[in-house]
């Protein structure tokens, strides 16, 4: 759908929208963390042979 | 009499072997723990153990010259004291030892989990920036106008991550048993006509959160000059340091922090303000700028861990001020001045 055709979304729907976007953000966010400190794990463990 | 007169010297010599060893294991260990292990003194208390054992027995079942045994026996008895406090004092110190290295690597871990933690935030931060600038980049015809450079490299958006992703590095520093609706705030703050203004503010829990009437009620907290309960962006700002107040409630009963409302003591329980130096406001002239985080988790910001928490506040920093000047940077509009 382009840009001109899309409906116009009310405040409400645009916050939602808005919200779930920040939590999805958050989430990859904390999600990436989470590699990054196993993998750092890892190799205080000496088990890392290769990054993930 | 000569076998006696031979161990009496020996039991002596270890006497005075470990009264020296003993008191210089008291005086100076850092020196000596390589050489003195917790496994040497233990086989040496053992040695001199046996020997002191030998000398009482053959003292008690000698049938002849019972009489020379006498003093070897006590000897032995003194010597034997001697080696198991020896034994006994570097094991203590040993065991101290052990439980520092716990400590110190347990700080390592936290302290390098705490920076890989940083990298993954300012990865994503860089990794956002460049999506961005390459789905602008499809739509660039000729020349980028300064309305499209300026979606590309400053969106709104993008100072608020920063900040939000903050928030997140705090929240994934909390203890394990803390509950996961622990909230985080963190506020921009800049001089503006006297004022403290904040400029930027997210809030973890909240995303619609207006930091700005809670600022409008209590504005004369924010004025540079006011002695009447300034805020603590003020004071922070006045005495160009970072603040640390573990324990709002604490701190208030103390007379040292004060609340704007009753309100706060429910949500603002721990608080850190650091001092920014100058940033670039959007009409493109310099302020003094602070940044504060709080949280409903008592005791969260610790003053033990003031250097780390410097840290990870002076990289947002940088940052933070990097966004903002390019934010003024590519007003459309321009600098003023």
């Amino acid at each position: 759908m382009s840009t001109a055709t899309k409906p116009l979304l009310t405040p409400e729907q645009r916050a939602a929208r808005k919200a779930k976007q920040r939590k999805r953000w958050i989430e990859r966010l904390r999600e990436e963390m989470r590699k990054d400190v196993e993998q750092l794990r890892r190799i205080i463990d000496g088990e890392a042979k290769k990054p993930s | 009499m000569i076998v006696p007169n031979i161990l009496f010297a020996v039991l002596l010599a270890l006497t005075i072997v470990g009264t020296l060893v003993l008191l210089a294991v008291w005086r100076c260990w850092p020196t000596l723990s390589g050489v003195v292990t917790d496994l040497r003194a233990k086989y040496a208390a053992r040695a001199v153990q046996l020997l002191s054992g030998y000398v009482s027995f053959r003292g008690a079942y000698e049938a002849a010259h019972k009489e020379d045994w006498w003093l070897p026996a006590v000897t032995g008895l003194v010597c034997l004291v001697l080696w198991e406090l020896l034994k006994d004092s570097v094991d203590g110190r040993v065991k101290a030892a052990d439980k520092q290295d716990k400590a110190a690597l347990f700080r390592a871990k936290t302290e390098s989990t705490a920076r890989t933690e940083l990298l993954a935030v300012f990865r994503r931060s860089v990794d956002d920036k460049t999506i961005r600038l390459l789905r602008k980049m499809e739509k660039r015809k000729d020349s980028a106008s300064v309305t499209l450079i300026r979606a590309a490299l400053s969106p709104d958006d993008h100072l608020d991550s920063l900040l939000l992703a903050m928030a997140v590095i705090f929240h994934k520093q909390l203890p394990a048993d803390a509950p996961q609706t622990t909230n985080f705030r963190v506020g921009l703050y800049a001089l503006n006509e006297g004022a403290m203004e904040p400029i930027r503010a997210v809030n973890l829990n909240n995303p619609s959160y207006n930091v700005f009437s809670s600022f409008r009620a209590h504005v004369a907290s924010f004025q540079l000059t006011t002695t009447e309960k300034p805020s603590h962006t003020v004071r922070c700002v006045n005495l160009r340091q970072t603040i640390i107040v573990e324990d709002c409630e604490a701190s208030a009963n103390a007379g040292e922090f004060h609340f704007f409302s009753d309100n706060q003591r429910g949500y603002l329980r721990s608080l850190l303000a650091y001092y920014l130096d100058q940033i670039c406001r959007d009409d493109g002239t310099t302020a003094v700028a602070a940044l504060v985080v709080d949280t409903d988790a008592a005791g969260f910001f610790r003053e033990a861990d003031r250097e780390s928490l410097e840290f990870c506040l002076r990289e947002f920093a940088a940052r933070v001020k990097l966004e903002l000047s390019l934010h003024a940077m590519l007003l459309t509009r321009g600098a003023s001045k």
